[in-house]
């Protein structure tokens, strides 16, 4: 079926709006953003022309020429090359075109041209073009390289309908190149020509926005002010302003209880929908609106073109640790998601230091931490939510993940010994941009609603049976304690419990770590589970009777559970923890063996756990415990 | 012994764009080294007109409109030399 | 009285039992489906 569709392919130099234009055609919000490198695979998908012809389209990741370079890159070469063994050789190429930048993006046009493929050019962006002087002539364009040019505006749908109707059947033949086929001198020379004649520049630079912010963002001193300023601001939101959707989705829970309990007499099925279904869906939903925020921030970095800059800031401090600059980019990713932070490692072009910067990406927290990293701050420093001490110790978390990686990403580099072909700093600082708003609403949205369909399926599912395990086998007794110590989970927590115990851990919260292998954010739920947390329907918040009632929880020695040391050990367990097999599939196929992900899970879990066992050993002796 | 060529001279007195002067522009001359590839590919060809703005271990120029960050080893590598403005 | 409640529930954590082995079964096949929690990262 999919042989009898024609496939059309965007390519083109990285960020000149390729995903963006991919989007407008097939109504779909693959990733944009504003840097190089964005979309490292190939997206697919399907439109129409005016006609009424499907076709299928394929957005191909960014490059600047055929001869490859990093693994994105030579991904859409050896598909425009027709070397690619899972696509097939494109019917028809797009070429998408900065309109401000033709200078350099004509020339992968016309390597493009020397394929012998019918080939669209895409003048993309002309209204900033022409915003900034620049005086574009699309038909000499168009008569010069021999093939149809199509001005547009892809961010605002602007030109689709003139670029559907070139595309109609028969596709445009290839041309014959005016210049000699295959000498890239001769290319160069030709592709200046050309922009000189139809690309007229006003003047040789004069100072834009761009500019001006950048002698800020860019400055030695005042650009990490702005950069931890950033970070900074970005974490305090989160863990600050979430509060009042919260309270919604709190008082929905409140509110389901409530009439489940008033609806049903007691027994198992009420407390299944209760304490399972409600009480341990409810306290993973409940961070909802932050992981919301998280992706919403993230998203604005990446559009405003904010991320190559922090790229260049870093540069310095990533060399003392044997990676580049354009490493951070995938690490700041992963501060959403570690898998597409992994994939972007493709934009880098040392392999060592690409295999690197994957075994370190997870160490980022990822979005999936953020609920146990909300649950338990505030434990530490005691009192409700908010206040700019707990939101320190939110950052400090996510600091010390990242240094961490950066220490242990310096002693891998080391091992790994010198790259065989130097690579080099070099990267497109974009100009500024005001955020796609409706892509990146749509973005969070999606994102939001996969969070919510996790926790309608696989979370409800863990819960169940999490809820099956404190229950079955059944004991006929008045005592909970005993009733408890019979079921599976009291067999599991006293197996386990001796284990645990090390870390400052009871046999509970071993069983909620071990639940939490599944999806990390598990954990809240398997907590609120596991110690029996009431959840009612008064006015008391349903987080804060997790909190109460962990802090309330006692060893058989009379002492607090949950103290200071514990609680530190539990975060520092969840910063190093590899809990995710999603990430371990994704960092396997990318560094191209399981070896190298088994390897990844097994020391960053031993790691985990040594670090919480040295912490909360430590702590004791301080007294902390 | 043959003697130095006017060409010869002229390419000595040529600088690298890691040791221009930041703020001012330049004719890139010639590339020379591992990197050209890399550099003509993002726009750096010979001909072209670029803008220092900034130095350090990595320096900010433009070429093309187009801002660029290049470490001063690939700038050492694009051999400028200044343009002067009527 | 409440012995309808017992069974109901032991019948949905047989059904969660049979649907996460499904689930497993189905996953297998698949090659990348990114991440779980955010949607992140699915490919062809």
């Amino acid at each position: 079926m999919e042989k009898t569709l024609e496939t059309v392919a965007l390519a083109g130099n990285p960020n000149a709006g390729k995903t963006t234009l991919f989007n407008a055609l097939c109504g779909t919000a693959e990733k944009v953003g504003n840097y190089s490198g964005v979309t490292v695979s190939v997206k697919k998908g399907e439109f129409y022309t005016p006609h009424g012809r499907k076709l299928s389209l394929i957005d191909l990741p960014g490059c600047y020429s055929l001869s490859g370079g990093s693994p994105d890159q030579e991904i859409a070469a050896n598909i425009l090359l027709g070397k690619d063994s899972k696509h097939e050789r494109p019917d028809l190429v797009v070429c998408v075109l900065d309109s401000s930048n033709l200078e350099r993006h004509v020339q992968l046009a016309l390597e493009i041209i020397e394929l012998k493929i019918p080939v669209i050019v895409v003048l993309n962006m002309v209204d900033m073009a022409e915003k900034s002087g620049l005086r574009l002539d699309p038909l000499k364009l168009s008569e010069e390289l021999g093939v149809p040019v199509v001005p547009i505006q892809a961010n605002r749908g602007k030109g689709l309908t003139e670029l559907k109707q070139a595309m109609r059947h028969p596709f445009p033949s290839p041309p014959a190149p005016r210049w000699e086929a295959g000498n890239a001198e001769a290319r160069r020379t030709f592709g200046l020509a050309v922009t000189e004649l139809t690309a007229r520049r006003p003047t040789l630079h004069s100072s834009n926005f761009s500019d001006r912010l950048d002698v800020i963002l860019l400055h030695p001193v005042f650009g990490w002010v702005c950069f931890i300023g950033i970070m900074f601001a970005l974490f305090w939101s989160i863990f600050s302003f979430a509060g009042i959707p919260m309270g919604w989705i709190e008082s929905l829970q409140d509110f389901l209880i409530g009439k489940v309990e008033g609806k049903m007499n007691e027994g198992d099925l009420r407390d299944l929908l209760t304490q399972g279904v409600i009480g341990g869906v409810g306290a993973v939903v409940i961070f909802l609106p932050q992981i919301l925020l998280l992706f919403f921030f993230i998203g604005l970095l990446e559009s405003s073109g904010y991320m190559a800059r922090a790229a260049f800031l870093m540069d310095g401090f990533m060399a003392k640790v044997g990676l580049s600059g354009k490493a951070f980019l995938p690490l700041l990713s992963s501060y959403a998601c570690a898998i597409p932070g992994v994939m972007a490692t493709r934009t880098i072009d040392s392999a060592k230091e690409r295999l690197v910067t994957i075994f370190v990406a997870p160490w980022m927290s990822c979005s999936a931490r953020l609920p146990v990293y909300l649950l338990l701050v505030p434990m530490l420093l005691g009192g409700s939510e908010g206040g700019s001490k707990q939101a320190l110790v939110f950052l400090s978390i996510y600091v010390l993940g990242t240094l961490t990686a950066f220490i242990v990403a310096r002693i891998l580099r080391g091992r790994l010994g010198p790259d065989e072909i130097k690579s080099h700093f070099l990267l497109e600082l974009p100009p500024y941009r005001l955020p796609q708003w409706s892509y990146i609403f749509r973005h969070v949205i999606d994102r939001g609603w996969a969070f919510l369909k996790n926790a309608g399926t696989l979370i409800l599912g863990i819960m169940i049976l999490l809820w099956a395990a404190t229950t079955y086998p059944k004991l006929e007794s008045d005592d909970p304690a005993e009733v408890l110590a019979h079921t599976v989970v009291g067999r599991v927590s006293h197996f386990i419990e001796p284990i645990v115990r090390p870390l400052g851990f009871d046999g509970r919260t071993g069983t909620a770590i071990l639940t939490s292998f599944a999806a990390r954010e598990v954990f809240v739920g398997s907590m609120a589970q596991l110690f029996q947390v009431e959840v009612s329907d008064d006015e008391q918040e349903t987080r804060d009777h997790i909190r109460d009632s962990l802090a309330a929880e006692k060893w058989p020695d009379g002492r607090p559970m949950f103290g200071p040391a514990a609680v530190i050990s539990l975060l520092i367990f969840y910063i190093y923890a590899l809990q995710c097999l999603p990430t371990s599939a994704v960092v396997a196929r990318e560094a191209g063996s399981w070896r190298w992900a088994v390897g990844q899970f097994v020391f960053m879990t031993i790691f985990a756990a040594v670090a919480s066992l040295l912490v909360y050993q430590i702590a004791r002796l301080f007294n902390l415990a | 012994m043959a003697h130095p060529t006017v060409q010869d001279l002229e390419l000595d007195s040529l600088q690298s764009l890691a040791q221009a002067q930041v703020g001012c522009d330049f004719q890139i001359r010639y590339l020379e080294g591992p990197g050209c590839d890399q550099l003509r590919n993002l726009g750096f060809c010979e001909t072209l007109q670029v803008r220092k703005l900034a130095g350090g271990r990595n320096l900010i120029c433009s070429v093309c409109g187009t801002r660029l960050a290049v470490s001063s080893d690939l700038a050492d590598q694009i051999k400028v030399s200044p343009v002067t403005h009527s | 009285m409440h012995d309808w409640q017992s069974w109901t529930a032991l019948a949905i954590v047989v059904l969660t039992i049979v649907a996460f082995i499904f689930r497993a079964k189905r996953r297998a096949k698949k090659e990348a489906r990114g991440c779980g929690d955010c949607g992140s990262g699915k490919f062809s």
